[in-house]
């Protein structure tokens, strides 16, 4: 406070005066609007600063310690006159001769030009990652890139989905993979295992994106599709996302950098519920039914009808089908006398605040020579429902940069993460999702009574809903835990043994090792045994890969060629015991049995050999012509059929820089066409028929035939995309815009067809498919305020994208993905992909629903369609 | 120059070191499962599921109800009709799990030598699915089933059996007695628990008999055709207890009798499927039948109306509710009445490793007996005898050891070949050969179309009991339905 009074005392003794002046361009002399005008001191220290206004003009208040008036501007080389007691100063700006190139990165990490691509390109804000902050780094990119479509996971630490430019597979996922320093993260969704209308066991694992830190990241680009990624091969036809993360920033200087975050969040919406009805399974009565209100006949009083019966009836579905709520007496199902009334806020008391801590802290420092940056970022969070999905996530980062000798340099980063999740939530309408039994919650049940969820003998009370399991049940006594520890790495070691030439070789690595268990304890109403599930799964990933870049000038032509050879090695395994039934309650152990435990063990391998190459010419920086091949290995296919080639070329041509079009109107122009093409392989095992043993009789194993056919004569799928586009960035790139056309083409996919039960098989590996992926997208960026403290950038992102089934096999034009209830998904030819039908409302000519003599709807006799899976 | 060499230098290295398609056949080997084929074990698998697809939840739900030796279940089947998702279940039991293994082995060892007898008698159990199969659905895919294309058509049920019959008489022509066998053979293990290559000829010639007598009225030709060509060399067919086909279930977890888990390792499970059926006790209770004891525990429930008229036995009949047009007798004795107390069937029925018949020396003397009878051909025997030696065949099946007992019922009016039912027998007159609706009965009556033929079917019923597809098939099927005792 009196810091602050002698301050504006201060301030007030000093002598002030005005200085003014216009800022003009050198060109034509019109005003230069916008422009950032300094006024600075002896020692080049910032004292006061301004902007030109709509006419170019400024005015600033200054002291005797001013010396000299810096103007910037974009487009303009940044002017600094001294003041020397003028009052009025006028500044003509020179034009900046060349705009400073922004460079990206590019598949396999090399540095291009970002005027040069001859493929569409979106610059992802990685600072808005870790400002405003999304579950994970797959939905933080939700409405950020053209093109791209995020569904966010349907609980914290799920499966987030990205598809770039639509589906290009007819039965497989999607999923474009990560690539992080250069080593392949294969981003396999956690939730494929479970079917939407549950079972048991069906827990949503996350998908490995999810490991990769926010606070780590310094660049993210989005290569989509075979245009931008032919050099990653069979992994380009979905799109790659390369990331790249961070490296000692400042030199000769530790730096430490704190990161906290909290988020919290709680839910906003709930369906509308009947409070008129409560519990009971049909009729709607109260009395005199035993089958709908059993009535204990240790009560004194048997007219009062006594819901804790349910606790004793196997299999009970606790729904809203009983008696009115008229504020009679009776026994609750807690067996405590109350009167039966609705609680209409019984679900949302069931919900709770979920939070989420993110704290990180990096330490980077070194030369420019030799340096390191090494991070830790610890995650907690946890779920609306307590006691479900509680995360503790640890992460180390360190990435080392050294020159070895003047020509070699060492690129190596290590990330250790350890993350430990109690509760996932088992998903859908599985027995053991808590959510679930709340569709179907009974009004009369509130959430202190439902809380009374045990019995003095460990059994289970008051099982609601379509499955019949308490809810607090599902949540303290049907528990799983795991934990992952994972090494990612990656080195690069680049020798330069001339200026034009660089040759280096990549050694990547991902792996992991993660175990957990699913507990169910005895005493539940509908698995009276109780069961447990241990489970382990070890993952190793390697990537070897060799590269020679060459880059020189020849005047005004100059040419980046490229050729490597890489190999790409996985595998997994996973084993499990299982126990069906436990001798002892609560008691979480693998020998808690009287029985022996059924076990299996699953291993999986693959690897690719690749070899490729680039060739990107120039001609004076305003036309490029690209070309690229590449050859993979893949052992997932017939050795006959194992190998693919696939080319792309494409080129860009800067009508602005070609035309030396004035940058204060059109600052780039661009236009640009690429057509590339793709292969892609299968998952392992697909080619040969292999038989397992099921078990043991008449002294003999059990030989059983998979019920999937494979195929020994599949082929690799293809994609065939076509790329055009157009960029165009206004008044020194204050105002852009961006249009691409696509049009993707994959064919021959490696497809699961459904076969008849007749042919002896379920399913068969089939190349079959066609699907069209075709649209555009539009980008339009603007800069409306660029003042020197405060810039406003606006980015407009609009796509749409058209999927069409061209073909689905020789002999069906239609293929059923996805069977649900009543409604199916199907792949029709000639539609688009993911048709939903099922049955729907009858309607009269004009749209109007029909109803029966009662007044309820009427329900079609024959499936019709209902929509599409993907947005339109 | 030296850029030369270095650029020569670094691409081969690479080159070589990922030497493309080096091992990569050898990953993609599955280390989780074994690639070959081993017939003795696909056999086995064929057997158990065979077993477990007509003989498991599908006999319970469905067939059970069908055949009335027990009470059944009140679901789908025996209530709302069949639910398609069930049904492809069953379809997938029987194509998916036991035609598939066997014919892998035909598809894959019919040119291996060593295999040459294995093939046969894949061959001939191939063909009893079959026979079964399309003995539940009728028309089904066969000629081009089992192949994995994706469009399979379907045979018409002429062309199954026929298919059917040849395949079997090639095959019992064909086996070498000389030859190969499974080495524990689950079918018809010998005294080393190899194949009996005898007693597969029998079977196989035995199961055409039963689809040619199952065909008569359909295509009467090609009935005698196969049925005089059986009769030439009788001796080839099941001609003793010793001959039958049983099959076990397993002694362990996954492959023991599914009605043993039903029934007793889930003890809670005491509904309506193990009471004694009403109308199969109606078929054998009024003649004293000496294999009773042998099928079914006797009442001692108090619930029984009082000196009930085929007491010790009392069955639960196939609906309890008393119909709109009023009861025989005025009363429901069934109302309210628990599954538990009525004569249940025998435990030994639902032990863990049951063997369950599949074709019986009993059934083939009544398929004699009927053949004969029908003039499909004329046999060694009389028609009579035939039946005779059916009903003797059934009671050593069984286990009946009274001599008299069996005199004495074979004696019985109604039973003994060629008499009628005396309805003087009681003073309940017809009521005591009927159900408790009064509206079938066991009675073999003079004014009948074939009095002697209902009598060869119902023997077919009882000395088939607890063969529920095989019954099911003979009472709705080709001919039989006019003679329908239940």
């Amino acid at each position: 406070m009196l810091a602050a009074l002698i301050c504006s005392v201060t301030a007030g003794l000093a002598q002030t005066r005005t200085i003014n002046g216009k800022v003009t361009d050198p060109a034509d002399s019109t005003p230069v609007i916008g422009a950032v005008v300094i006024i600075k001191g002896d020692t080049g220290t910032t004292l006061t600063g301004t902007t030109t206004d709509a006419d170019g003009k400024y005015s600033a208040d200054i002291t005797a310690a001013a010396k000299t008036v810096e103007i910037q501007c974009l487009g303009y080389k940044t002017a600094s006159v001294a003041i020397n007691g003028r009052t009025t100063i006028n500044v003509s700006l020179e034009q900046e001769s060349q705009m400073i190139e922004e460079t990206v990165v590019t598949a396999l990490g090399i540095n291009r030009a970002a005027k040069s691509l001859n493929y569409a390109r979106q610059k992802v804000d990685t600072e808005m990652l870790t400002e405003a902050r999304s579950g994970d780094l797959v939905s933080s990119l939700s409405g950020k890139i053209a093109g791209v479509s995020i569904t966010p996971s349907g609980v914290s630490n799920g499966t987030s989905r990205i598809v770039i430019r639509g589906t290009s597979s007819l039965t497989e996922n999607s999923m474009p993979v990560f690539v992080i320093d250069g080593m392949i993260i294969e981003n396999q969704p956690g939730d494929e295992s479970f079917s939407v209308d549950g079972g048991s066991g069906t827990l949503d694992m996350g998908n490995p994106a999810a490991d990769i830190n926010p606070d780590d990241i310094e660049n993210i680009e989005i290569l989509k599709g075979p245009n931008a990624a032919a050099l990653y091969g069979s992994r380009a036809a979905n799109g790659v996302v390369l990331i790249t993360t961070k490296k000692a920033s400042n030199m000769n200087r530790i730096k430490i950098t704190y990161n906290g975050n909290f988020q919290f969040e709680r839910i906003n919406q709930l369906m509308d519920y009947q409070n008129g009805w409560g519990t009971g399974e049909n009729n709607f009565k109260l009395e005199n039914s035993s089958y709908t209100l059993p009535i204990n006949s240790d009560r004194t009083n048997s007219t009062i009808p006594d819901l804790s019966g349910y606790n004793d009836k196997a299999g009970a579905k606790l729904r809203s089908w009983g008696a009115p709520l008229w504020g009679q007496p009776i026994y609750g199902h807690d067996g405590e006398l109350t009167t039966h009334i609705a609680h209409p806020e019984n679900v949302r008391d069931f919900y709770s605040t979920a939070h989420r801590y993110s704290n990180s802290v990096a330490i980077e420092g070194g030369t420019k020579q030799n340096n390191y940056r090494v991070s830790y970022t610890s995650v907690l969070s946890n779920s609306v429902v307590q006691g479900i999905n509680d995360l503790n996530k640890n992460t180390f980062n360190v990435r080392l940069f050294n020159s070895l000798t003047k020509w070699m340099t060492l690129d190596t980063k290590i990330t250790y993460s350890h993350e430990r999740v109690k509760n996932r939530q088992y998903m859908n309408g599985s027995n053991r999702n808590p959510i679930y039994a709340f569709v179907t919650l009974p009004r009369d049940i509130s959430i202190s009574t439902l809380k009374h969820y045990k019995d003095s003998n460990g059994n289970e009370m008051i099982p609601i809903g379509e499955r019949g399991y308490n809810p607090y049940w599902n949540v303290y006594e049907n528990t799983n835990e795991d934990t992952r520890s994972r090494v990612t790495g990656a080195a690069n070691l680049e020798i330069r043994p001339f200026p034009f030439l660089r040759v280096s070789g990549k050694f990547g690595i991902d792996t992991y090792a993660w175990s957990g268990t699913e507990f169910a304890n005895k005493g539940a109403r509908s698995d009276i045994d109780g069961s447990t599930l241990n489970w382990k799964t070890d993952y190793m990933a390697t990537d070897f890969s060799g590269l020679i870049m060459f880059d020189k000038t020849f005047g005004k032509f100059s040419v980046i060629a490229n050729a490597g050879a890489s190999t790409y090695s996985r595998s997994s395994e996973k084993e499990t015991q299982a126990i069906n039934s436990l001798l002892v309650a609560g008691f979480k152990n693998i020998s808690n049995s009287g029985e022996y435990p059924t076990v299996s063990q699953a291993y999986s391998g693959k690897r690719i050999n690749s070899v490729f190459g680039s060739v990107s010419l120039d001609w004076n920086r305003w036309i490029f012509l690209d070309f690229t091949a590449r050859n993979d290995w893949s052992s997932t296919l017939p050795i006959d059929n194992c190998s693919y080639f696939y080319p792309s070329v494409g080129t860009s041509f800067i009508f602005s820089d070609a035309f030396k079009i004035n940058p204060r109107i059109l600052s780039l122009g661009k236009i640009r066409a690429s057509l590339a093409y793709a292969g892609a392989d299968t998952s392992p095992y697909r080619i040969g028929q292999t038989f397992s043993y099921s078990g043991l009789y008449n002294s003999q194993p059990l030989q059983s035939i998979s019920t999937t056919l494979n195929n020994s004569e599949l082929k690799p799928e293809r994609t065939r995309s076509l790329e055009l586009g157009a960029e165009l960035r206004f008044l020194h790139n204050r105002l852009g815009v961006d249009f691409t056309y696509y049009r993707s083409d994959s064919y021959d996919l490696i497809t699961s067809v459904t076969l008849s039960t007749s042919s002896g098989y379920s399913k068969r590996y089939l190349n079959t498919g066609h699907i069209r992926n075709n649209g555009f997208e539009v980008v339009l960026n603007a800069t409306p305020v660029q003042k020197r403290n405060f810039t406003w950038d606006m980015n407009i992102n609009w796509s749409k994208n058209y999927s069409k089934v061209l073909k689905v096999s020789d002999e069906s034009p239609t293929v059923n993905i996805l069977t649900s209830s009543n409604v199916t998904i199907n792949l029709e030819e000639g539609r688009p992909y993911g048709i939903m039908r099922g049955r729907v409302w009858k309607r009269d000519e004009q749209g109007r629903r029909l109803v029966d003599a009662d007044g309820k709807p009427i329900v079609t006799d024959n499936t019709f369609e209902m929509g599409l899976v993907e947005p339109k | 120059m030296k850029l030369n060499k270095l650029i020569y230098a670094v691409t081969g290295i690479t080159i070589l070191a990922v030497s493309c398609t080096k091992d990569l056949e050898r990953i993609n080997t599955n280390p989780n499962q074994l690639a070959e084929v081993n017939p003795e074990y696909l056999f086995n698998t064929s057997v158990y599921q065979t077993l477990n697809a007509s003989c498991g939840e599908m006999k319970k739900i469905a067939l059970d109800n069908y055949v009335q030796y027990n009470y059944g279940q009140t679901n789908q089947f025996g209530r709302y009709g069949n639910v398609p998702s069930t049904n492809s279940k069953y379809f997938k039991n029987f194509y998916n799990y036991a035609l598939l293994p066997a014919h892998f082995i035909i598809e894959k060892k019919s040119e291996d030598p060593e295999c040459y007898n294995k093939v046969l008698i894949a061959r001939i159990w191939k063909a009893y699915i079959f026979s079964q199969v399309t003995s539940i659905w009728g028309p089904v895919p066969m000629s081009k089933a089992l192949t994995g294309k994706t469009s399979i058509p379907y045979d018409d049920e002429q062309t199954i059996y026929r298919s059917l019959l040849d395949e079997l008489k090639y095959c019992a022509e064909n086996i070498n007695p000389e030859g190969d066998v499974y080495i524990n053979d689950p079918v018809f293990p010998s005294g080393s628990k190899s194949s009996d290559l005898t007693k597969w000829i029998k079977f196989a010639n035995s199961l055409r008999l039963r689809l040619a007598v199952r065909i008569c009225n359909a295509d009467r030709t090609l009935a005698v055709q196969h049925i005089e060509d059986i009769f030439e060399n009788e001796d080839m067919l099941i001609s003793s207890n010793d001959d039958n086909c049983i099959i076990y279930w397993g002694d362990n977890e996954s492959t023991r009798n599914y009605y043993y888990d039903y029934f007793i390792v889930q003890s809670e499970n005491m509904d309506k499927a193990n009471s004694a059926g009403e109308a199969f006790l109606m078929h054998t209770a009024p003649y004293s039948d000496p294999r009773l004891p042998k099928f079914f525990t006797p009442c001692t429930s108090s619930n029984m109306p009082e000196n009930f008229h085929w007491a010790p036995y009392w069955g639960k009949p196939k609906t309890d509710h008393t119909p709109v047009s009023g009861l025989y007798d005025g009363t429901n004795p069934h109302s309210g009445i628990p599954a538990t107390e009525y004569s249940l069937m025998l435990d030994s029925y639902f032990a863990m490793s049951y063997g369950q018949m599949i074709m019986s020396c009993a059934e083939t003397n009544l398929l004699k007996a009927e053949a004969v009878h029908l003039g499909l051909a004329s046999g060694s025997a009389t028609a009579e005898n035939y039946y005779k030696s059916g009903i003797l065949a059934s009671m050593e099946q069984f286990g009946v050891t009274s001599q008299d007992a069996i005199t004495e019922y074979m004696n019985a009016d109604g039973i003994e070949f060629g008499t009628c039912t005396d309805l003087e027998l009681t003073q309940e007159g017809e009521a005591y050969y009927k159900d408790y609706l009064g509206l079938s009965s066991s009675i073999i009556r003079d004014s009948e179309e074939d009095p002697l033929y209902h009598q060869i079917i119902m023997q077919q019923y009882i000395a088939m009991f607890n063969q529920a597809l095989d019954t099911a098939q003979t009472l709705t099927g080709a001919g039989h339905s006019s003679a329908l005792p239940a």
